[in-house]
């Protein structure tokens, strides 16, 4: 399970991100989540990547969203845009991308988990369903919401104005 | 005028192959409906390129600790971990087998009838000299020092089953690359074991044909070490020792 589980680190990575908005908080929610996948392996039949994350999301909603860690995320935000910036992306797109993280934080949790599993893991509404426990039909609507409040959030220009 | 969920889900291509048609047909009508669609879209990217920038930076070393360890219980904080996990000395071999050549030529010296130095530098293969052995007393591992005509890497430090203080090292010239496991005893290194790589062809930059002698020298820890290899302080005091 380990060589699986290392492959997978970097997507988790970019899942425990998006949902912390925080560099040192997702490696900080990774490494918890890993060690409760290694004291707490799948069961048979079930698939790492969809238990990982389904810990992984369970792990931030105990934890690191009662800790207002996102708060300071929020705060963290353009500092670590600038340092990570590729220095290679136009003026916009930089405004846009640091104004990502601060859209991804007036989301309803229970959003922007959803868009963080489609949007940046590529997960199919049924994997999604299955790791968050809810109804496909459920992924549909709050994934739809969670889009049209970026929308908005960041100021895109276009027919949802 | 179409729901945003219905963009939305076909934007996922999550909607039926009819429900996808029907929107497609209707984005060809209708103009505000693409731009809808295309705002949507530019969401998911967005999102995207923020959140894929956690891969430049280095992936934490607790993390990968992990993965290579004994499972650790919950409780425990990794970075009080005394000794570094056992099985982190393969990745040094891992490392070792990215820039090593063919298998030219290996020596084990099995037990304790190791090559052992005395006096003056031994021309011995990978030899214990001098400045070798003053390498071993002293160097911390995980950086190489540059000797005359070669390049002296300590790779790890750790205690064997006779509960002496063991170090793997490396020993690269121009044209050849030795790994080494040599041990002290009562303040006298001896060593245990030399496997000489030829370096084939060259190689820029570390850019060696790969090769099968790392593997040869795990075994040979396998066999040898009590337990982990040392974490760098723990390292630092058996080195302080000697130097006292």
């Amino acid at each position: 399970m380990k060589a699986e589980l290392k492959q997978l680190l970097p997507a988790l990575r970019r899942f425990a991100y998006s949902l912390t908005g925080s560099m040192a908080d997702a490696d900080d929610l990774l490494q918890n989540t890993v060690l409760r996948l290694l004291n707490t392996p799948p069961a048979e039949g079930v698939p790492l990547p969809q238990w990982a994350f389904k810990i992984c999301r369970n792990l931030w909603i105990d934890d690191y969203r009662a800790q207002k860690v996102r708060q300071q995320a929020t705060r963290q935000v353009d500092l670590q845009q600038e340092n990570f910036s590729d220095g290679e992306q136009d003026m916009l797109n930089d405004i846009q991308l640091a104004e990502v993280n601060a859209a991804m934080n007036t989301l309803p949790d229970e959003q922007r988990e959803v868009l963080s599993l489609v949007a940046v893991q590529g997960l199919s509404y049924q994997e999604a369903a299955t790791v968050l426990a809810i109804p496909a039909g459920t992924i549909m609507s709050r994934l739809a919401r969670a889009r049209v409040a970026m929308v908005g959030a960041l100021k895109l220009n276009g027919g949802l104005a | 005028m179409l729901s945003d969920e219905m963009l939305s889900a076909f934007l996922d291509a999550q909607l039926s192959p009819a429900e996808m048609d029907a929107v497609r047909q209707q984005l060809l009508d209708d103009e505000q409906l693409t731009e809808r669609l295309a705002d949507l879209a530019m969401v998911d990217s967005l999102v995207q390129q923020h959140y894929t920038q956690i891969d430049e930076r280095p992936m934490p070393e607790a993390i990968l600790q992990l993965l290579h360890q004994d499972v650790p219980k919950l409780a425990e904080t990794p970075g009080n971990a005394k000794v570094i996990p056992f099985p982190l000395w393969r990745r040094a071999q891992q490392q070792l087998q990215r820039h090593a050549a063919a298998v030219a030529c290996i020596a084990l010296f099995a037990g304790y009838g190791a090559s052992q130095l005395s006096g003056p530098a031994q021309p011995a293969l990978a030899g214990l000299t001098k400045d070798v052995v003053q390498l071993l007393d002293s160097a911390a591992s995980g950086q190489g020092y540059q000797l005359a005509q070669q390049q002296l890497t300590p790779r790890l430090s750790f205690i064997n089953q006779q509960g002496d203080f063991c170090r793997q090292y490396s020993l690269q010239s121009q044209a050849e690359l030795s790994e080494n496991i040599a041990c002290r005893r009562n303040g006298r290194w001896r060593q245990h074991a030399s496997v000489n790589l030829e370096l084939s062809g060259v190689v820029n930059e570390g850019q060696y044909q790969t090769a099968s002698g790392g593997s040869i020298v795990d075994n040979i820890l396998d066999n040898m070490m009590a337990g982990p290899a040392l974490t760098a302080t723990a390292e630092q005091q058996y080195l302080n020792k000697t130097n006292r």
